[in-house]
């Protein structure tokens, strides 16, 4: 689809664009191998409307609030899989996996019905396959988990060079 | 998005827009369109919808009437328009204007577009301007003044006049006084000023309402909902937590304006932080207000609080409709406001007098109901710093759930009511459901200041309540299935319109609220019905596209689940 902008938002989201599609042409020099899992983090699955853009648990005000701090999470792999594909049971961390109690993939086999109305909701974006959560994750592992206060060249990996927003940050 | 849809676009990129430059690419040539005056804008012609509310009285009224009762039946969709879509999970929350067929309307991403509806037969883009907004947020529309289209950025804080004519900006003043301010609500154009309403509240932001020149964008007051420590008001906020600098009252749907007195009537948003009380005591004025602005220097001639320190998350920003009525043989002008509180209240509007509330939704329980003396929850007690009201004894308590309805989206929100002159009827789209809140001391940092967090245990719906607002009576109510974040519209043709988030609009009449027509679109509206005729024809048009916290309230409709969403203009003709 052929779509027309103007010259100003071009540059701006053809810079994005190359910042975080990897394989396409000339890269920059921080060629993003996450960047399928980035992707999926802002767009898809939508996670920075509860933990915001950088994970760090501020988004926006009408969502549920209470979301974690990925920044500073300290969980194992298959237990980050685990919560994304689950959710949490009573709270509003959805689960990508829609079939995920039915049946019976989290927790140790717990169904729809013993969690009842606990069972986490669906996500606000678009539920996630296997390979997708894995590639959050990887996307997580890399760039969120463990990062310390949120730098300029962050938020310009996010929102691209020179963003007037990223000028909050150190 | 797909990569082969992004790599077509970056061609579409370079083969146009890095080639002709500036503010936005002409695809077609179009007549001179009159300037939009002070007088059009006071009187404006049937046809037209030349401003958010289509007039100064915020009535979403119009006085067409080709489209009635009688063959709404035969409505069907006349032409559809895409617009925005450069990212996932768009939506659109925008009224479209529409003068003399041109129709003006923007996107999430403050992206302005003027297109050519005189055909009737499809929606041709004329321009667009792209302000390169950074964040994907959130836009209710945009204003007309003279020939210019004035629109705003959200977290940019930039507000932008655009050329009618060729699309290029003229002005564009940057308003971003805090990092969190938002600018969402449609700007509101009066004589040589242009108001403007600050949100972002939740996030720990003072919000306030300014007045820039219109011709050159130039600030012209600024006055904030919170007051800073020594103004009137400011005895109300008892913490030691600096708590005014981080109060809330957001601004983000626009006023209505009496040219007579030259008062712009607008509704204040939550104190913040929304869910915990106890970081702030006092009433916390002037949040939760309806505020009654000299517009000449930003002074509040007068003010009502709605519900006094409130943590619920209730805001009273939505729409305050004016209306010259009779009440016990006298004629009165009077302000009507549907509140989020779950109930509707008319007040006079030269002096701020009380008249009437009534309860618009089925349920309530954070109130036993308001006095009908003071306007004041009967439960609210001046003495105290942290109000009950009818809630759980230990409804202030760090980290205790506690359930209320309305839930924390209110009983009705920026989704506008209508006010029909021919039925002299309020109509209120009202939003049915509850939350479990749960304050959270934690929560009191600078990005993160709602103070807690909530849930909603169970399916949320909707309905419409006719209200009387001369005398205060719930006349009629239906019940809808799903939520509606869309609004309302009445019309002389005797028909009242609205949406909902499943993605059908229908029709009711205006006296029964009896069903006339319905069509389901497939992709949920969180965006206002509109209408307007051209060379002689009625239509009727309205945006969809959910955004994120219109997407939440289906998280209980598990069979919307699998739903994706189109940010379209869909416009409807016999």
């Amino acid at each position: 689809m052929l779509r027309l902008l103007t010259a100003r938002s071009c540059a701006t989201r053809l810079v994005a664009l190359l910042a975080t599609v990897a394989g396409f042409g000339a890269l920059p020099a921080h060629a993003d191998d996450t960047s399928f899992g980035r992707r999926l983090f802002y767009n898809k699955a939508q996670c920075p409307y509860c933990h915001g853009w950088a994970g760090d648990g501020a988004g926006e005000p009408q969502s549920s609030g209470g979301a974690a701090n990925l920044r500073e999470l300290k969980l194992p792999r298959e237990q980050l899989i685990e919560v994304i594909s689950c959710g949490v049971p009573g709270k509003a961390m959805p689960r990508f996996d829609d079939t995920a109690y039915a049946e019976k993939r989290c927790y140790g086999g717990v169904s729809e019905d013993d969690v009842g109305k606990d069972l986490p909701p669906l996500p606000v974006g678009s539920v996630l396959t296997p390979r997708e959560v894995a590639a959050v994750v990887d996307f997580l592992e890399a760039k969120i988990i463990g990062r310390g206060p949120i730098t300029r060249t962050e938020c310009e990996e996010a929102f691209g060079a020179g963003a007037r927003s990223c000028k909050d940050y150190p | 998005m797909a990569i082969t849809s992004a790599a077509s676009r970056i061609v579409g990129c370079t083969l146009v827009g890095f080639t002709v430059g500036g503010g936005a690419v002409l695809f077609a040539s179009a007549p001179h369109a009159a300037e939009v005056t002070y007088e059009r804008l006071v009187n404006p012609e049937p046809q037209n919808w030349l401003m958010n509310h289509r007039d100064y009285n915020a009535q979403r009224y119009s006085p067409l009437d080709a489209i009635n009762k009688s063959n709404v039946k035969n409505l069907k969709l006349a032409f559809a328009i895409a617009i925005g879509g450069s990212s996932g999970n768009e939506a659109l929350e925008a009224t479209p204007l529409v003068e003399d067929g041109f129709m003006y309307v923007s996107d999430h991403w403050g992206v302005v577009y003027k297109i050519d509806v005189r055909s009737g037969q499809r929606g041709e883009i004329v321009w667009k301007m792209d302000p390169g907004q950074e964040k994907l947020d959130r836009n209710r529309g945009v204003a007309l003044w003279g020939n210019l289209v004035i629109s705003v950025t959200s977290y940019d804080g930039r507000v932008i006049a655009t050329d009618k004519e060729t699309g290029k900006i003229v002005w564009d003043k940057n308003l971003r006084d805090q990092p969190d301010v938002e600018l969402t609500a449609a700007p509101l154009a009066l004589k040589d000023s242009i108001i403007i309403g600050a949100s972002g509240g939740d996030r720990g932001v003072r919000d306030w309402i300014a007045a820039l020149d219109a011709k050159t964008g130039d600030l012209l007051w600024r006055t904030y909902s919170v007051p800073a420590p020594g103004e009137p008001g400011s005895e109300t906020w008892k913490d030691n937590n600096n708590a005014w600098q981080t109060g809330g009252g957001a601004f983000y749907v626009t006023g209505s304006y009496d040219p007579v007195t030259n008062i712009t009537y607008w509704g204040s948003g939550n104190p913040v932080p929304g869910y915990d009380a106890t970081y702030r005591p006092g009433d916390n004025l002037y949040t939760a207000s309806l505020l009654a602005i000299d517009a000449a220097t930003g002074k509040f001639k007068w003010h009502f609080q709605y519900t006094p320190n409130d943590n619920r998350d209730y805001d009273e920003t939505g729409s305050n409709i004016l209306i010259d009525s009779k009440v016990n043989g006298e004629e009165r002008k009077l302000v009507s406001h549907a509140g989020r509180n779950g109930f509707n209240y008319t007040f006079d509007r030269l002096n701020g007098q009380f008249f009437k509330a009534v309860q618009h939704v089925t349920k309530v329980t954070w109130t036993k109901g308001i006095d009908s003396k003071t306007g004041k929850p009967v439960d609210y007690d001046p003495a105290k710093d942290l109000q009950i009201y009818a809630e759980p004894i230990n409804v202030n308590t760090n980290k205790v759930t506690r359930d209320v309805c309305p839930n924390n989206a209110g009983g009705t929100n920026y989704w506008p009511a209508s006010y029909s002159q021919r039925t002299r009827m309020v109509y209120i789209p009202e939003l049915e459901g509850c939350s479990d809140i749960t304050p959270d001391a934690t929560r009191h940092v600078k990005g993160k200041f709602d103070g807690g967090t909530y849930v909603d245990p169970a399916r949320d719906t909707s309905g419409i309540a006719m209200v009387d607002p001369a005398t205060g009576e719930l006349k009629k109510r239906i019940n809808l299935a799903y939520p509606n974040f869309a609004g309302v519209l009445s019309t002389a043709g005797g028909i009242v319109v609205t949406a909902l988030l499943d993605g059908t609009i229908l029709a009711l009449d205006d006296e029964t609220l009896e069903e006339l027509w319905r069509i389901n679109v497939g992709s949920g509206f969180n965006a206002p019905p509109m209408t307007y005729a051209v060379n002689g024809k009625q239509y009727v048009a309205i945006a969809s596209g959910l955004f994120r916290n219109a997407r939440g309230k289906l998280a209980r409709s598990p069979e919307m689940k699998n739903v994706s969403q189109a940010t379209m203009i869909f416009v409807f003709g016999l």
